[in-house]
């Protein structure tokens, strides 16, 4: 589905992504691990299409078309979704509107009939419900003044709304309590059971949000590329060992 | 304990109220349906007014379905002949025929 081939990026110059590859099939869970630094978020941004990040070489695809070509939004209409690390906040702009108008924007771009209000707002409520939003949040400025939590499970909201294809998520269990991560694997495992072809790559430091989502494929990233990559496993030896050890293993 | 159903629904209502007012018009509360949908009534200049599927669609329904979770759509009964119609020939082309 998501085709990464010896993939280099540079940000104001420093080489970041160091030929980078990774294929992920549909329907499957790949977990990337590494040091600060290491170029996870930075594949995350390079997907997305941030402008601050140059490709310098090689190339990713989805579903056998050429992924870098397209704008960000249209990477968005072809199927990536991104959970942002630091989300931004955007005064005035309440919840309910903000995902109605992404949600109708990408219909549209598929050729499809826009969801009307109504049919929306049913959906909506019932994804917050299995979030444990209130309903007042809906009417609330996307992000501002949310929490660490409330932005996070926003992220999600806005999954469960777009209904992606390959999800990224980019150290989403940081600053999240247990009860908050629980709402993280429950939006994912829901997204799985729902699309069962969507996949999804966890970015992530910690093997604890790897206990409540199990992935297929555990990757160790340094210094731009895969060094190593296993089965879960992986990611309980890296809690116990440190990233030295296996890095020095691989 | 919450308010009932249609004292809720009332209460937005007359919240928005003053706003229709403001354009000549009013909006009234005709029934709550067994399956959830608050039927209501447009009123005064609201009548035929092509601001008011606006006003329906993009204000009262979200405003009514986020703060009452039983309610499941909100409708318009109003059967008035929109006045608002396009005429049937262009502006332009009546003047000169």
């Amino acid at each position: 589905m998501l085709s990464i081939l010896d993939l280099y990026a540079s940000v104001e110059s420093t080489p970041i992504l160091q030929g980078f590859s990774l294929d992920v099939s549909p329907g499957t869970t790949h977990a990337l691990m590494g040091p600060n630094g290491s170029g996870k978020s930075t594949l995350a941004h390079v997907l997305a299409g941030h402008p601050s990040y140059e490709v310098t070489g090689g190339s990713v695809s989805l579903q056998g078309k050429d992924f870098l070509e397209l704008a960000p939004d249209a990477r968005s209409q072809a199927g990536l979704f991104l959970a942002f690390q630091y989300p931004a906040a955007i005064p005035g702009v309440s919840v309910s509107h903000f995902i109605r108008l992404a949600v109708q924007a990408q219909q549209k771009a598929r050729g499809e009939v826009p969801i009307g209000v109504a049919p929306f707002i049913r959906e909506l409520r019932e994804r917050m419900k299995l979030l444990d939003m209130p309903l007042s949040f809906a009417e609330r400025s996307v992000n501002d003044g949310f929490s660490g939590g409330e932005k996070k499970r926003l992220e999600m909201l806005q999954m469960l709304m777009l209904r992606p294809k390959v999800v990224i998520l980019d150290e989403i269990d940081s600053g999240l309590d247990i009860d908050a991560m629980k709402f993280v694997a429950q939006a994912v495992h829901t997204l799985q059971k729902e699309q069962p072809k969507t996949s999804f790559i966890l970015i992530t430091h910690y093997q604890r949000l790897l206990s409540h989502i199990t992935p297929d494929i555990v990757h160790i990233v340094k210094n731009g590329t895969i060094v190593r990559s296993g089965g879960p496993e992986l990611a309980l030896e890296l809690e116990k060992t440190g990233y030295e050890t296996i890095v020095a293993r691989a | 304990m919450s308010k009932p159903l249609k004292a809720q629904v009332e209460a937005i209502l007359a919240e928005v109220q003053p706003l229709l007012g403001l354009h000549g018009g009013a909006i009234e509360l005709v029934d709550i349906t067994e399956a959830g949908e608050v039927m209501l009534r447009f009123k005064g200049a609201c009548v035929g007014c092509a601001a008011a599927d606006v006003t329906l669609e993009y204000g009262l329904k979200e405003l009514i379905m986020l703060k009452c979770e039983d309610i499941t759509d909100v409708l318009a009964v109003n059967d008035e002949p929109v006045t608002h119609q396009a005429p049937a020939i262009p502006f332009s082309h009546a003047q000169h025929s």
